[in-house]
C-alpha cells in the first residue's frame, strides 16, 4: 500500500468518526424530544387578580431531562401577545435563564408576568435556546395557548 | 524505464485509456471516502439534511479531472495542486449540503409542532481539517522528502 493511500485512509477514518461524534448527540437529543424525554414546558399556572384592573401570572417553567444526553446553557425566552375583554391587544416578553439540565435532572424557575388589563386569550411563542452537550448550538420554538378564550 | 516510455511513446492511446481507467478508479475511491460515505454517515444521523444532486455529479466529474491530470502529469507539485484542489472539492461540496450549517426540521410532541434549528457548522471542522489540510501537508512533507533525496543522491 501506497503511504499516500494509507494516509487517505486514516483521514478518511477520523473525518467519519469525528462526524459520528458530533452528530450521534443531536441524534440522540432529537430522539428524545421526539419520545418525550426532554421537556421544557410552562406549568403551575396561577393567575393572581389585582385591584387595578389587571393580573398577575405566576408560571414555572419545568426542564425535565430524562434523556442521555447533557444539555447546557438553556434560555426560554417567551414573547406572548394576549386580547383583553375591552379587545385591546397586547404584546411582552421576557427571557428565563433555566442553566444545565443532566441527565435524571428537574429544573424549575419561577416567573411572574404582570399582564395589564383582564385577557381572554394569552398565546405565547416559546423559544428555547442551548447547547447539546455542551457544544452544539440548538433552537426550539413552539407556540402555545395559556389562556384560551372561554376557558 | 527507458522501455516502458518506448511503450507509452509507442502507444499514447493505450497510454491515455489506461490513466482514464485508473483515475476513475482513483475518483471513485476518493469520492465514496471524502464526499459518499461521511454524507451518508451525517444524513444518518441527522434529519433534513439535503442532497444536492448536481454539486454531488459535478464533484465527482471534478475529482475524476485533477485524478486524470494526477495520472498522467505525475510531478510532485502537481500533487500538491491535486490535493489543494481535491479539499477545494470536498469542502464546496459540503458547504453546498451543509447550506450555512443550519438544519431545520419538525417534531411533533402531544399535538404541538415544535420547530428546530440545529446549528452542525461544527461539523465542517474536521471537513476542512481531513479532507483539505491533512492531505495537503502529506503532499508537502512528501514534496519535501523527494527534494532532500534528490539532493543526497
Amino acid at each position: 500500500m501506497r503511504y499516500t493511500t494509507f494516509l487517505s485512509l486514516i483521514s478518511v477514518s477520523l473525518m467519519i468518526i469525528s462526524l459520528v461524534v458530533i452528530g450521534y448527540p443531536i441524534y440522540t437529543f432529537i430522539e428524545d424530544a421526539e419520545n418525550g424525554k426532554f421537556d421544557i414546558s410552562l406549568r403551575d399556572i396561577r393567575i393572581i387578580k389585582l385591584e387595578n384592573n389587571s393580573i398577575l401570572l405566576n408560571i414555572t417553567v419545568y426542564g425535565i431531562n430524562n434523556g442521555g444526553v447533557r444539555i447546557t446553557d438553556i434560555g426560554v425566552s417567551i414573547i406572548y401577545n394576549y386580547t383583553t375583554l375591552t379587545n385591546d391587544t397586547y404584546e411582552g416578553s421576557l427571557n428565563v435563564y433555566v442553566g444545565d439540565i443532566s441527565p435524571g435532572d428537574v429544573v424549575k424557575k419561577n416567573v411572574s408576568v404582570y399582564i395589564k388589563g383582564i385577557p381572554k386569550e394569552l398565546y405565547a411563542k416559546i423559544t428555547v435556546r442551548m447547547n447539546i452537550s455542551g457544544y452544539l448550538p440548538f433552537k426550539m420554538t413552539f407556540e402555545t395557548p395559556i389562556l384560551k378564550s372561554g376557558a | 524505464m527507458t522501455i516502458k516510455a518506448d511503450n507509452e511513446l509507442k502507444s499514447p492511446f493505450r497510454y491515455v485509456l489506461k490513466a482514464i481507467l485508473l483515475s476513475l478508479i482513483d475518483s471513485v475511491i476518493a469520492y465514496l471516502g471524502f464526499v459518499y460515505i461521511p454524507y451518508m454517515v451525517l444524513s444518518s444521523l441527522i434529519s433534513n439534511i439535503p442532497m444536492p444532486h448536481s454539486v454531488f455529479y459535478g464533484g465527482f466529474i471534478a475529482f475524476f479531472f485533477i485524478y486524470f491530470v494526477d495520472r498522467v502529469s505525475s510531478q510532485t507539485p502537481m500533487r500538491i495542486l491535486i490535493s489543494m484542489l481535491q479539499g477545494v472539492i470536498i469542502l464546496y461540496i459540503f458547504l453546498s449540503v451543509l447550506r450555512g450549517g443550519i438544519v431545520t426540521g419538525e417534531i411533533e410532541y402531544h399535538g404541538t409542532r415544535i420547530y428546530y434549528e440545529a446549528d452542525i457548522r461544527l461539523v465542517l471542522y474536521p471537513i476542512v481539517a481531513f479532507g483539505f489540510i491533512v492531505p495537503l501537508l502529506t503532499s508537502i512533507v512528501g514534496f519535501i522528502e523527494s527534494r532532500i533525496k534528490k539532493e543526497e543522491m
